[in-house]
Order: structure tokens, then C-alpha cells, then sequence
């Protein structure tokens, strides 16, 4: 396959390196070239980007992919596939498999089947507690030699702050952030959605804010005590973002994420009882939803990440007490990251995307995220004003679990490359 | 509204919030119809003859499947009662599956009692038949609180100013979120009263007084709704112990003399006498206890007889 | 639908005379006499009905309510037209003769269904029949005592009386077509 290409006549938006530019982008062998050969060009696939934007590949830092264990859910093609089609050319995925990556053999199977299968980059984490029972530390070490990026206890969060501290002081030794879902689970003892008047009209259990600020806190005095980096994930309530603010000026090393979903809706949506809305942690109140906007204009958020969670239909077509948590979003979160803070003229087109590309890579340390030469031809060409509407039967994803269904959206990926490969283009996975 | 000016024409009794205040009072002049009819000789009315209620009750509830089928029955339709229950947990036939069994059924109603809320709406979707809910988890028990209205209304003539106090769990309680939802439609002046772990300020957004001191709440009430006090696993940290509660929130003759001197005390039962409400005031002469339990049963009847009668723009496009 | 017939009020106050003389000589000197108006068709022309016997002297009547809501045989097929006015009939109609009274007599369905209701209280001495105006095209073989208008009518015509007994100069009855 080609691994040389000529990307011609597209706006060239680069956050990192801040190029925002009419221009050609040329790949050879795979990687970015300010100056092509002749005979490279004469080898090179050509791509007709008018009128497009190309940025460097989108970087998501929150996927699950459900290998192993769960492949009725998501297998690492299909997975690799949807990040393709939503831009996505880097993705971090999430350790809370069958069985959970505690172990290097586990990593390792993650791998192989990355190597076997995968469309775009697959980055692997592994556990922080054995299990994910928040009870003993997972071989931190052996998972990172073994190619985990990050460790995080997935959809868990540890309870025990004792344990946390070792973890985090642990995990500092090999340069690895630990990445946790900030949860107190004897604040959110049964909740199912915000914990607010919505919930109290619907009679469903909710979960309070307090349960993400109080680990949110715990993790801000965990990482000024040992200087380990903490990257908190999915933030949706207005006080952790007020205490991440105040960690950030005092130079504590956390970082964190927002999903498109908590920056796109509120709890009123439940009123439908339609469990596409149904995730953890929950769609909150329009005043946390503006705070998070507002966290990744001023840049106390750091990035976006979808926390893609692909479930079946029939899984998720229960009650609402019952349906699991968690919805896809990779095919989406352009089109709604877009929407929330470029089309509503919060931030720039560069501003925008360098929640989805750069910010994220630099949070993991991944050398992703750029344009420049010698850097990895991973590429998105996008139409930032092209208007769809996502349909249950459209997604590649394995599972349809998208809030999304029905509703417009303006922003899209219409080519992507891989180490300067071509592998998605025209709605399918070039094979 | 009906085109033929009927302001009843829904096909679900889901829940209180989305009825009209002409839609309950329609139910209300219907009960009293049906509660005529009760007291003739042949107590019975043919208005349903030929259409078979299934009643699908997920919760134990022997009162509320009684009630049903004696609706039923009265209405002159066939009424079949089946005991669905599962698990708390996800395990077992859940709903989707439950609906193609309800199908094949052939039922013309169906009256459905789940633990969780949403649950009658979502059958209600999917099916073409009438649907009421007789309860979803803490969300809503539509009848309950018809008929809780409909005794107020006999006694006072009309809702509209009256001062009603509901006191207990109201955090947890169907009866009191349709209860709140009527009384605020039909102009009433609802005051909740209980421990604050069971009595949360958001309830104010729906147009109610929140109150966690018994004796302001209780002052100049016209009426007040005891819920049954409950100390299960599931608000076990809401409160200390049911000795606690009752020495603190039990209604009792003292506190009964705090509301006016005519004033109603209600309770939709099951009630646990020397807990929520001290014994002998269960049988005083202001108790409207029994008369609830009684129209009970025509305002069951109205709603099935009601809701039977089509969606009248869907039937005339047929 | 357009007005192929309208019936003026003269005739109206006509056919009322003349039911009411009619009952008043069958029924002389009975005291259990019950108007019984089907609701709501029958409201207001049993109103006139009562006034016109005060005006003739006729025996002395007490009025009554039956509502038909709940005997329909159509329930779920055709939608519940209006609200149930409640039947007022007093407990024990064993002594009493009921006049049934109706504005329009069609199908004989109403009137079924009012047998079965009063059936459901009570066995009254009698019961009979006075309609303002019968259509023809009867399903049933149930046929009025007191007619006061005949007409001739198709089917699928619609015949609407309109009748005010508060201005009754204003009443009229109309036979609709497509």
C-alpha cells in the first residue's frame, strides 16, 4: 500500500505547530515532508482536499473496545473502524475487558489483536489494582514495559485512598499518568442519572455532584503531595472544575477530559427515560454543562475524549434502572465538539481542534497530534460545515448506542490516513 | 382536547403530570357515576363488557391487584391477573421481552405495576392498547392519587385553596409525587413535611412549600396525607430508626389539633399503626381512610372506562 | 354537508301541543308519572315537554336523567363523544310509569340502551316512548308511543335538533346531506 501521498488545495490547520493555512501537505513513506522529490511526488496518491480542512489525525485519550471478552460489543476492527470514520487516528483504550488488563499477557493479547486487526493506532492501558477490585496493585511496572501507556481502574474508580496513594506514587517511578473515573460510590449508592430536580420528578436514584468533586479533591492533594501526574477523566460537575482551576494555578499535575455528551446535553433529556442518555458519570445541569465550556475555553480542561462504550441494542433496551451505563461517540464527537465551541463562535477552527488532537496526545505523552516534518502521516480531511444526521444503522461501530440518533449535526471526517495510508474515505474502511 | 369538546381522549393513564386540570375533573364527574351505580342493587355496569383486562403486576401488591380487578369486574369486563415477578437486578425476562408475550395475549387493557420508573410508559409506546400504570418504582401511581383528590373533593366540595400537608417519605414515594402533581393542578396549597433525608428541596421547583418543622407544616391545614414510613435497606441511612421517626414525625392528637378543626387525615394504606400515625387516630372520626379505600374503586373504574374509549382523532381518522 | 331540510319552529311547538295532550289524556289522573330525558338529546325537549303538560293542565310530573355512557355497544371502536351526565332516577321505580323522552329517534340503539339502564335500577309499572321527531330507519324493533314529527330520511343523512328552551323561537331542526 501507498505510503506516499499529495494532499492538495486544503486549509492545513496544525494547532501544535500553529499553521492554520491554504496549502498542499505531503506525505513520503509515511511521514510528513516539507520537501518532497520529484520522484516522490511521481509515486504519490493524489487527494483533491478543496475546500476541506486536513489537520493532523484526531487523538482520543477514552475508548473501550472490548477485547478481550466482550467482542458481541465491539471487536478491534470494528472500533478501529468508527475512530477512522470520526477522524480519530490514535486512540487510548480502556483496560475494563474480560478479563481486566492486569496483566502483561492481557496487554500483550491486546496488542496482538491491535497488530491483527486494527485500522489506526491502538494505545493499551493497564490497571491499577488487581481486577479492578481496588483492593491490591496490579504489576504497574510489567504492564508499562508491556506497552501500557496510562493505568486506570476503567468505569471503577479506587475507593481506597491509602491504596490510591501508593498507586499514584507507584506509577510516578515509570513515568506513566494515572488516569481515574472520579467516583465515590457511597455518594452515588444506586444513581442513575444527576441527582437534581429531574431526578426528583422521575422518581429514578440519582447521583449527587458532590461524588466527582470529593474525588476529584482527592486526587488534586494526591498529586501536589507526590508530584505524580493524574489525569481525571470525563469531568461534568461545576465544582471539580472550580478545584481543578484553583490545582492548576498553584502548577498541581492534573489534567483532565470532557466527553461531547456533557458539553452538548443536560439532565432534562432523561425525562424521555431513553437510556442512549444513560452514563456514568451522568449528564448534569445546564450550569455544569456551561462550566465545562467554559473549562475548555480557559484551558482548565484540557481535551476532549468520548469515552466511547459500545453496548447492544438489546443490553441497553431495558428499563432504565437496568441499562448499563455509557454510549459510542467516536463517529460523533467531531460533528458535536464542533458545533459546542467553533459553530457557537466560542473558540477558532484551530482553538476547537486542538481539543481533539494535540491537547490529548500531549496529556499522554504520545508524539501524535502534529504536522511537522518527520511526524507520523496521520492525517484527518474534514468538511467543518458538512451537515448529517447520524441513523442507528449508519454507524461502523458493532453497536448503535448513540444519543445522537436523529439529531443534526455539522462537522465531519471524509478521508482519513494512517501512517500515511489511506483507510477511511467515502462513508468505508479502505482495505 | 377532544374535537367533539371531550377533554378526555388519551388512550394511557401514565402519569398525573401530563393531565390537563379538565381531564381530572372529567375522571372525577365519571367516578361519580360509577359510584352511583355501586350503590344500586345490581351494582354493576355493562360499559366494558367483552373486553378483557390483563393485569401485569412485576410488585407484590395484593390491595392495588384487588382493586383493579374489582374495577374490572364491576365494569362487566374480564379481568386476568398475572403475578410477573423477578429479580431486583437485570436478570430474567425484562420488559421487550414481556411486551411480545403481552401480544399474544390479546388483551384490550392493560394495567401494569414495575419497580421501575419509565416502565409503563415504555409498554405504553409500544403498544395499541390502552395502558395504566399502577405504579412505577418511585415515579408515579396515577390512581392513587385520582382517587386521593376525588375524596378530597367530596368532602370539600372543590381543591382549589385548600391547605393540604403530606408528611413522611416523600423522597421515595410514588403516591406523593402524583399526589403533588394533582393537588397543584386542581389550586390546591400543598406544604411536604419530613426529615430532610427524606424531603429534599428540590421538590419546591414543582410549586410545593418544603418543610422539615412539623409544627408550622401542620398549622391550618385542611387535610394531611400520612406515606407509610419504611425502613428497608433502601433508605436505612435516611433515618435512624422507625422509634425516631414516630417520636419525631408521628402524627398524633397533639399534633392533629395543630391543623384546623375539621381537617381530614388520609393515608393510602397499608398503614402501620403506631408508627406514621398513633392508633386510635386511624379510626377517629376525621379519618377519610376508608372512604379513600371506596373510591378506590370508581375512580379505577373512570380511568379504565376512559381510557377505553380511543384517542378520538386517531379513531375518526380510521 | 348542507341543509336539505329545515323544520321550523312553529312545527316544533306544534308536535310539542300535541304529545303532551296525547299524554295527558292517556295518562288523566296518574300521579307516579316520570319524564325520563335520554341525556343529552332528550334535555331539551323534555323541558318543553313538562312545560307544555303544566300549561295544560295535565297530570303533574316529576322529571328525571338517564344517561346511556355506560350500555353503548361500541366502546374502543368509536370515541367517547361527551362526558357522563349521570343518571338521576330515584331508587324505586316500581310504582312509577316512565315516559322515555328523546329529541330523535334513528337506529332504536339509544333507546335500547336506556331500557337496559332503567332495567338496572328498577322493574317500573310501564314505560313508554315520546319522540320529537322519528327518522326512520330503525335496526330494532323499537317503535315511539308519542311521535311528534314523522320524516322520511336516507341512512347516511344526519338529522340535528336544535332546540332552546330558553329562547324557543330560535328552535329548528335540521336534515343534513352530503
Amino acid at each position: 500500500m501507498n505510503r506516499t501521498a499529495w494532499i492538495k488545495n486544503g486549509r492545513v490547520i496544525d494547532p501544535r505547530n500553529k499553521r492554520d493555512e491554504q496549502g498542499d501537505l505531503f506525505v513520503v513513506d509515511g511521514k510528513i515532508a516539507d520537501r518532497p522529490s520529484a520522484a516522490d511526488l511521481e509515486k504519490a496518491d493524489i487527494i483533491d482536499a478543496n475546500g476541506l480542512v486536513v489537520a493532523p489525525g484526531l487523538v482520543d485519550l477514552h475508548v473501550h473496545f472490548r477485547v478481550p471478552g466482550q467482542t458481541h460489543k465491539e471487536t478491534i476492527f470494528t472500533g478501529t473502524s468508527a475512530a477512522a470514520a470520526g477522524g480519530f487516528t490514535s486512540v487510548v483504550c480502556m483496560p475494563n475487558t474480560s478479563p481486566p488488563a492486569d496483566t502483561a499477557g492481557t496487554i500483550q493479547h491486546i496488542k496482538d489483536a491491535v497488530e491483527r486487526e486494527a485500522v489506526i493506532n491502538v494505545f493499551p492501558t493497564g490497571c491499577i489494582t488487581v481486577g479492578m477490585e481496588g483492593e491490591r496493585l496490579a504489576p504497574t511496572g510489567s504492564l508499562s514495559s508491556a506497552g501500557a501507556v496510562a493505568i486506570s481502574d476503567g468505569g471503577k474508580c479506587v475507593q481506597n485512598n491509602g491504596l490510591m496513594r501508593r498507586a499514584v506514587e507507584y506509577a510516578h517511578m515509570f513515568g506513566i499518568p494515572v488516569i481515574d473515573h472520579c467516583e465515590d460510590y457511597d455518594l452515588t449508592h444506586g444513581g442513575v442519572m444527576n441527582e437534581g430536580i429531574v431526578s426528583t420528578k422521575l422518581g429514578l436514584r440519582g447521583c449527587p455532584t458532590e461524588a466527582e468533586d470529593v474525588i476529584v479533591s482527592r486526587n488534586v492533594i494526591l498529586s501536589a503531595k507526590t508530584g505524580a501526574r493524574i489525569h481525571l477523566q470525563h469531568v461534568s460537575s461545576k465544582n471539580a472544575i472550580d478545584i481543578i482551576r484553583r490545582a492548576k494555578a498553584r502548577g498541581v499535575n492534573v489534567t483532565a477530559e470532557a466527553t461531547p455528551h456533557h458539553i452538548a446535553f443536560t439532565d432534562a433529556e432523561i425525562e424521555s427515560f431513553n437510556t442512549n442518555f444513560k452514563m456514568n458519570p451522568p449528564l448534569r445541569s445546564e450550569k455544569d454543562r456551561m462550566a465545562l465550556l467554559e473549562g475548555l475555553e480557559d484551558g482548565t480542561i484540557d481535551c476532549i475524549a468520548t469515552g466511547h462504550a459500545p453496548h447492544m441494542d438489546y443490553e441497553k433496551d431495558v428499563e432504565f434502572d437496568y441499562a448499563p451505563f455509557g454510549v459510542i461517540g467516536l463517529e460523533t464527537a467531531l460533528g458535536v465538539s464542533l458545533g459546542q465551541l467553533y459553530h457557537s463562535k466560542r473558540l477558532s477552527l484551530s482553538g476547537a481542534l486542538s481539543l481533539l488532537i494535540n491537547r490529548p496526545a500531549d496529556v499522554i505523552g504520545l508524539k501524535k497530534g502534529g504536522l511537522a516534518q518527520g511526524d507520523d502521516a496521520d492525517i484527518a480531511i474534514l468538511d467543518p460545515d458538512f451537515e448529517w444526521t447520524p441513523s442507528a444503522d449508519g454507524f461502523l461501530s458493532k453497536s448503535a448506542n448513540s444519543p445522537w440518533i436523529g439529531r443534526s449535526l455539522r462537522g465531519k471526517t471524509l478521508k482519513t490516513l494512517v501512517s500515511g495510508k489511506l483507510v477511511y474515505s467515502d462513508g468505508a474502511i479502505q482495505q | 382536547m377532544g374535537s367533539s369538546g371531550m377533554p378526555w381522549t388519551r388512550k394511557d393513564l401514565i402519569s398525573i403530570e401530563a393531565l390537563s386540570k379538565d381531564e381530572i375533573l372529567t375522571l372525577f364527574k365519571t367516578a361519580e357515576a360509577f359510584k352511583k351505580i355501586l350503590n344500586r342493587k345490581t351494582a354493576k355496569t355493562p360499559a366494558l363488557r367483552g373486553k378483557t383486562v390483563v393485569n401485569l403486576f412485576f410488585e407484590n401488591s395484593t390491595r392495588t391487584r384487588v382493586a383493579f380487578e374489582m374495577a374490572a369486574t364491576k365494569l362487566s369486563a374480564d379481568v386476568l391477573s398475572l403475578d410477573m415477578k423477578t429479580s431486583s437486578t437485570s436478570k430474567g425476562e425484562t420488559l421487550r421481552d414481556t411486551v411480545e408475550n403481552i401480544r399474544a395475549l390479546a388483551a384490550d387493557i392493560i394495567v401494569i405495576r414495575h419497580s421501575a420508573p419509565g416502565s409503563a410508559a415504555y409498554i405504553a409506546n409500544v403498544l395499541d392498547i390502552p395502558v395504566l400504570n399502577a405504579g412505577d418504582g418511585a415515579h408515579e401511581h396515577p390512581t392513587q392519587a385520582l382517587l386521593d383528590c376525588f375524596t378530597l373533593q367530596e368532602k370539600f366540595g372543590s381543591l382549589e385553596g385548600l391547605k393540604i400537608a403530606i408528611l413522611g417519605d416523600i423522597l421515595y414515594s410514588r403516591v406523593a409525587r402524583s399526589n403533588i402533581w394533582a393537588m397543584t393542578k386542581l389550586g390546591a396549597e400543598v406544604t411536604l413535611v419530613g426529615p430532610a433525608t427524606l424531603v429534599p428541596r428540590e421538590f419546591e421547583e414543582l410549586g410545593v412549600t418544603v418543610s422539615h418543622d412539623l409544627k408550622s407544616a401542620l398549622a391550618d391545614k385542611d387535610a394531611v396525607m400520612l406515606l407509610r414510613i419504611q425502613h428497608e435497606r433502601q433508605n436505612a441511612s435516611a433515618f435512624p430508626s422507625l422509634n425516631e421517626y414516630t417520636r419525631m414525625f408521628g402524627l398524633n392528637k397533639t399534633r392533629l389539633s395543630w391543623l384546623k378543626e375539621n381537617a381530614v387525615i388520609m393515608h393510602p394504606g397499608p398503614i402501620n399503626r403506631g408508627v406514621e400515625i398513633d392508633s386510635e387516630l386511624a379510626d377517629s372520626s376525621q379519618s377519610v381512610i376508608l372512604e379513600q379505600v371506596t373510591n378506590g374503586l370508581a375512580t379505577r373504574m373512570a380511568a379504565l372506562y376512559l381510557c377505553s374509549g380511543g384517542n378520538a382523532d386517531a379513531v375518526a381518522a380510521k | 354537508m348542507s341543509i336539505r331540510k329545515s323544520i321550523p319552529y312553529q312545527d316544533i311547538a306544534e308536535a310539542v301541543q300535541s304529545i303532551a295532550s296525547r299524554i295527558a289524556s292517556q295518562h288523566a289522573g296518574e300521579n307516579n308519572l316520570v319524564l325520563a330525558a335520554i341525556a343529552n338529546g332528550g334535555l331539551g325537549f323534555c323541558d318543553m315537554l313538562a312545560q307544555a303538560l303544566v300549561e295544560q293542565g295535565g297530570p303533574s310530573v316529576s322529571q328525571a336523567v338517564i344517561d346511556i355512557s355506560f350500555h353503548r355497544d361500541d366502546i374502543g371502536v368509536n370515541p367517547i363523544a361527551k362526558e357522563v351526565e349521570s343518571t338521576q332516577l330515584s331508587h324505586d321505580p316500581e310504582e312509577s310509569i316512565i315516559i322515555l323522552v328523546d329529541d330523535v329517534i334513528f337506529s332504536g340503539r339509544s333507546i335500547r340502551a336506556a331500557l337496559a339502564e332503567i332495567n338496572a335500577i328498577g322493574r317500573p309499572r310501564k314505560i313508554e316512548l315520546a319522540v320529537l321527531i322519528d327518522r326512520g330507519n330503525r335496526r330494532l324493533p323499537i317503535q315511539p308511543d308519542y311521535v311528534g314529527i314523522a320524516e322520511t330520511t336516507e341512512a347516511q343523512e344526519k338529522v340535528v335538533a336544535q332546540l332552546d328552551p330558553e329562547k324557543p323561537e330560535k328552535s329548528h331542526i335540521d336534515i343534513l346531506s352530503a
